[in-house]
């Protein structure tokens, strides 16, 4: 009963075109062109195991380890890109590549459970709470902050996706981990699928709450005043979830050829690219405006090196890359291959037209980050970037910060170190400012290293002129 | 006692119920939600699955059928299911109804759902959604509610099969304020609820003493107004209390009173523990030889991983301790506060994971003193590995333990990661045992207290006196300081030390309590059992219980309710069970409404 796979299809019906990337590539609309009244978008993008910071850094123009600089990336040729991050060398001018920071909050955390700290302390900034059996938040991640204060109220708030097995990366709040979704066609059903939906639960949600503000408004004559405030309270949220599921089923969204995504998810950039395509077309109908799409690991024939070892990233090659070029490499490339899925994501926006006026790309800002420093579960050098966000970030730069500058002891896969980077905290901080969040902090406003230092993490960026 | 049953149709149809009078006006208690653990075991009870029959999920076998995470509560006093800390977000709406939405798919398995047998009868199914929503409203339904009921279901039926509308259906009473709070309608509302104050009174018990909804036996009761006397109400405590839940649900107080999870989130110190506790870290040279090639530079995280690893099985069994040791303590030996304060006995773990570990080295307790015949064998997982932990009866020396507060959940829950918290401890005993509140500490006093590095040039004891010395500091800190010295023999995992720093240590303080002379102690052995002598110690522990059961702050004008509840407590030497009885039959729980009401 599925329309034939046609996502082509589906982004002409945006207004794409055929040639999308080709499109994509060229810059139809550079950054900063559009900074007016169109609603702002958030893309929260995280990958396993790190990356291996000599193949991921950059040091163009005879820069070197030393001091804190900046360079434009508009200058450098595709050669002198990176290997891991090669692929966006066409997209450089939306790219703020951030070169010094540390985790270095997680490794003051309790003992062990190295990926789930990292990927807890990446996107909420905070401690984790470890119940004995799980690791759970202590605060809300990124992407939620950023969706409390940006969503539309008859909207979804936010859409957490992952592709194959990503991690949880986001929370609500304490303790509050929110289920990412992987099934493409469950996705499409969450965003479009209320009238296209199989699942009467789902389709009769809104009789289902229909009900309850019905057996709400019967039970509150009995209640005392405070009571009745209370449930109020509580009730007034249902009204809101329903008006959100009414609003999502009234919205006008051009979703004909859309149906067809569910069936495109044979392999893992195929499963990207039906997420990457969902979250376009969610933004284009403003049906949401923040999204997470938390990355699984890649087989390695997606990153070409199935035929060095076959099996998994993860012990394969992630625990190796100190022992073993091959393995470095091998992990280089896995960088690579998430850096091209972000090309494509970004190409994706950049060629649908905005409602409000230029590309949706002009009105995104992406993060990518990942759970670790690098593969061997090392804090130390922890490799981000941002993409988009030119209202706000200085877009089309290299930013680098000397390590060394932040006297937390972290133990990397070369020993322990004394003194590391910059917390990412502060990385936090800069992408909800920029997303219009008035905070100085996200998460922990300070910690104390184990010799008593205080260390600040409010505020973003320092400048690296 | 009642002499007929009115059959079940009846009842909910608002026909049946005999009111016999109410002796005691139940009064209305301010609306609570039921708690993430409340839910889940109402679910169960609602059902009837066993834990380990639950059916997989129809659609995603990975998400798990039982339980489902709900959004917390907000700890107050560290307790869940206070009013004050019960608020709603748009996560919580959102999740409720999906949590709704997955149970139903469920209901028409549920060995408890039918009514009848016919289920293929449109009249079966809407019987039976009735008596659902009878059984998790936890009351008669009104007129109204009936009504409303049917006339939903009708509609889900006239567009689904019957299991899909009945599956609507559980959606729907599940999503309704009826099932999500408990919700009394208070007395004014007996026209069209007879017997409210009984159906209340059933799940004021039965939350109360099981966490979870009432069992068939309060229902009949509340069906014939047996629940309107407080000779009926201590009746149906007595008999709950020797049910199975009753334990889980005081192990469940005990574990958010000692907030023993807390342990979980510590984070000791590799170098100065891991050595000393882990037999098969104490030369981490020759593990590391052993587990990975010779110079492996990547040794260092093995090294942690494996410590991680026995750390998980050492918490687990320290939690898993605390709480057999109070189930074992209440029910089954003395029974009393003073035992849960003196009583030197606990239960050593031994863990088989990646790491193996035993809490037998911390304690430094010797085999003979390990109890090998009643030994507990639990399973337990990580979410990667699987442990299993072997509990042993363990007789600790008399002179080194003494209770709840010298093992190790306690201990090392209120530690840095390489020295103890004098502080957190003591702040701990007098905010939780004698609540005695301390406020949080001023902007500042973190970084003003010393480093928690291996390098200390003098005791633990001396560098904390040091850094509290100035007058603002000793403002607070000269009533916290001496009751955490009381623990200066335990380091941050709860082991025994004779020295710190290589200087003898000295535990020796004083604790002056509200109303009483100053008492001296040498030790937390001594302290522990000076402090099972204290009226102020029992007194707190009541009222903690009290506002417990209440889901609520206590108001100033309760107070001679709750002194009775004291002196009723102090009379029995502390017996914790007569304690639930007391609370029950207590005006404050018979009556409930607040004299004042809090408004938020």
């Amino acid at each position: 009963m599925m329309s034939p796979v046609n996502r082509r299809q589906f982004l002409s019906a945006l207004g794409a075109g055929a040639g999308a990337s080709a499109v994509a590539t060229t810059g139809l609309w550079g950054p900063r062109a559009w900074a007016g009244t169109a609603p702002k978008r958030f893309i929260l993008l995280s990958s396993g195991h790190g990356t291996v910071y000599d193949y991921w850094k950059m040091r163009p123009r005879g820069r070197t380890d030393r001091g804190d600089w900046s360079e434009d990336l508009m200058g450098l040729s595709q050669d002198a890109f990176s290997r891991a991050l090669a692929p966006l060398h066409p997209y450089r001018s939306r790219l703020q590549i951030l070169d010094g920071l540390s985790m270095a909050t997680a490794e003051l955390d309790i003992s062990g459970y190295r990926h789930e700290k990292g990927w807890l302390h990446a996107w909420t900034g905070d401690w984790v709470h470890f119940t004995g059996a799980d690791l759970f938040s202590t605060g809300p991640s990124l992407d939620q902050i950023v969706a409390g204060a940006i969503a539309r109220p008859d909207r979804l708030p936010s859409l957490e996706l992952q592709v194959e097995e990503g991690r949880p990366i986001c929370h609500a709040g304490h303790s509050q981990q929110l289920p990412l979704e992987g099934d493409p066609r469950a996705a499409f059903d969450r965003v479009f699928g209320l009238l296209n939906s199989t699942d009467p639960l789902l389709q009769a949600q809104g009789s289902i709450l229909d009900f309850a503000i019905e057996e709400y408004k019967g039970l509150r004559g009995y209640l005392r005043p405070a009571d009745r405030a209370r449930l109020a309270a509580h009730f007034d949220l249902v009204r809101q979830l329903e008006q959100r599921l009414v609003g999502l089923s009234e919205a006008t969204c051009d979703t004909g050829s859309l149906l067809g995504l569910a069936g495109t998810s044979e392999g893992y950039d195929a499963l990207f690219q039906s997420m990457a395509d969902l979250v376009a077309a969610a933004f284009s109908c403003d049906l949401t405006r923040v999204a997470t799409l938390s990355l699984g690991d890649l087989p390695s024939d997606d990153f070409g090196w199935g035929w060095y070892l076959s099996g998994d990233a993860h012990n394969d090659f992630a625990h190796r890359i100190f022992q073993d070029d091959a393995s470095a490499q091998a992990m280089s490339d896995y960088t690579a291959a998430h850096a091209a899925q972000l090309a494509y994501l970004i190409g994706l926006l950049e060629s649908i037209p905005d409602p409000e006026g230029g590309s949706l790309m002009d009105h995104t800002l992406i993060a990518w980050g990942s759970e670790l420093g690098d593969g061997w579960h090392g804090y130390d050098r922890w490799c981000a970037l941002t993409a988009g966000g030119g209202w706000h970030l200085d877009t089309g730069t290299y930013r680098h910060w000397e390590f060394g500058g932040t006297p937390i002891a972290l133990l990397t896969g070369r020993g322990r170190i004394e003194r590391c980077g910059l917390p990412h905290q502060h990385m936090l901080v800069d992408i909800a400012q920029a997303m219009g969040v008035g905070v100085d902090h996200i998460g922990l406003d300070h910690v104390r290293s184990k010799a008593g230092a205080t260390i600040d993490l409010t505020g973003g960026l320092p400048a690296t002129a | 006692m009642p002499t007929r049953r009115p059959s079940a149709l009846l009842l909910l149809l608002g026909l049946g119920a005999c009111s016999d009078g109410v002796a005691t006006p139940a009064g209305q208690a301010p609306l609570r939600r039921l708690t993430p653990t409340e839910y889940n075991r109402t679910i169960s009870d609602l059902y009837g699955f066993g834990t380990e029959d639950w059916p997989e999920h129809p659609e995603d076998e990975d998400l798990g059928s039982f339980p489902q995470t709900l959004p917390p509560d907000i700890r107050i006093h560290g307790f869940e299911g206070m009013l004050e800390g019960q608020v709603a977000s748009p996560y919580l709406a959102e999740r409720y109804a999906n949590v709704a939405r997955h149970y139903a798919r469920f209901a028409p398995e549920a060995p408890r759902f039918w009514a009848c047998t016919d289920r293929d009868e449109a009249a079966c199914a809407e019987q039976s959604v009735l008596r659902f929503a009878h059984r998790a409203w936890r009351r008669q339904l009104t007129p109204d509610e009936v009504k409303r009921l049917t006339t939903a279901h009708q509609g889900f039926a006239a567009n689904h099969g019957v299991e899909t509308a009945v599956q609507l259906s559980v959606a729907a009473i599940l999503s309704a304020p009826q099932f999500l709070y408990l919700a009394e309608l208070g007395d004014s509302a007996t026209v069209d609820a007879p017997g409210a104050s009984d159906w209340a009174m059933a799940s004021r018990l039965s939350y109360f003493l099981w966490d979870s909804m009432p069992d068939a036996e309060l229902f009949e009761r509340a069906a014939f107004g047996g629940l309107s006397t407080p000779g009926a109400v201590e009746e149906q405590a007595r008999r709950m209390l020797a049910e199975d839940r009753a334990r889980e649900a005081v192990v469940h107080f005990h574990r958010q009173w000692l907030d023993l999870e807390s342990v979980y989130s510590t984070r000791p110190d590799f170098e100065a523990y891991a050595t000393r506790y882990v037999t098969e870290l104490s030369d981490p040279e020759a593990w590391a030889e052993e587990a990975n090639e010779p110079d492996d530079p990547f040794a260092d995280q093995d090294l942690e991983e494996a410590w991680s690893g026995a750390l998980v099985g050492i918490r687990a069994g320290m939690v898993r301790e605390a709480e057999l040791f109070v189930e074992r303590t209440v029910f089954d030996g003395a029974g009393t506060l003073e035992a849960l304060l003196t009583d030197h006995h606990g239960y050593v773990t031994e863990v088989q994971g990646i790491t193996s570990a035993s809490t037998a080295v911390i304690y430094g307790v010797q085999p003979d003193q390990v109890h090998d015949s009643h030994r507990i064998t639990e399973q337990f997982t990580d979410g990667n590995i699987d442990y299993e932990l072997v509990l042993r009866p363990a007789t600790y020396p008399a002179d080194q333990r003494a209770g709840l507060l010298t093992q190790g959940a306690v201990l090392a829950s209120h530690a840095h990661p390489v020295h103890p918290a004098p502080v957190l401890r003591g702040k701990f005993v007098l905010e939780q045992l004698t609540c005695t509140g301390m406020g949080q500490p001023p902007d500042g006093a973190e970084a003003a207290a010393p480093p928690d590095t291996l390098d200390a040039q003098s005791t633990n004891r001396e560098r904390l006196a040091a850094a509290t010395g100035d007058p603002i500091c000793a403002a607070c800190h000269d009533t916290l300081n001496p009751v955490g010295f009381a623990f200066e023999h335990y380091d941050s995992m709860g082991g025994w030390r004779d020295t710190d720093n290589g200087s003898p240590v000295d535990a020796s303080g004083q604790i002056q309590l509200w109303g009483a002379d100053p008492i001296a102690f040498n030790d937390a052995v001594e302290l522990s059992r000076a402090l099972a002598g204290q009226r102020r110690v029992y007194d707190c522990y009541a009222e903690n219980w009290t506002r417990y059961a209440l889901g609520r702050e206590l108001r100033p004008t309760e107070e001679p309710d709750l002194v009775a509840i004291q002196d009723a407590f102090w009379a029995t030497r502390g017996d914790v069970q007569e304690l639930l009885v007391s609370i029950v039959t207590s005006p404050l729980f018979l009556t409930q409404t607040p004299s004042e009401t809090p408004e938020n």
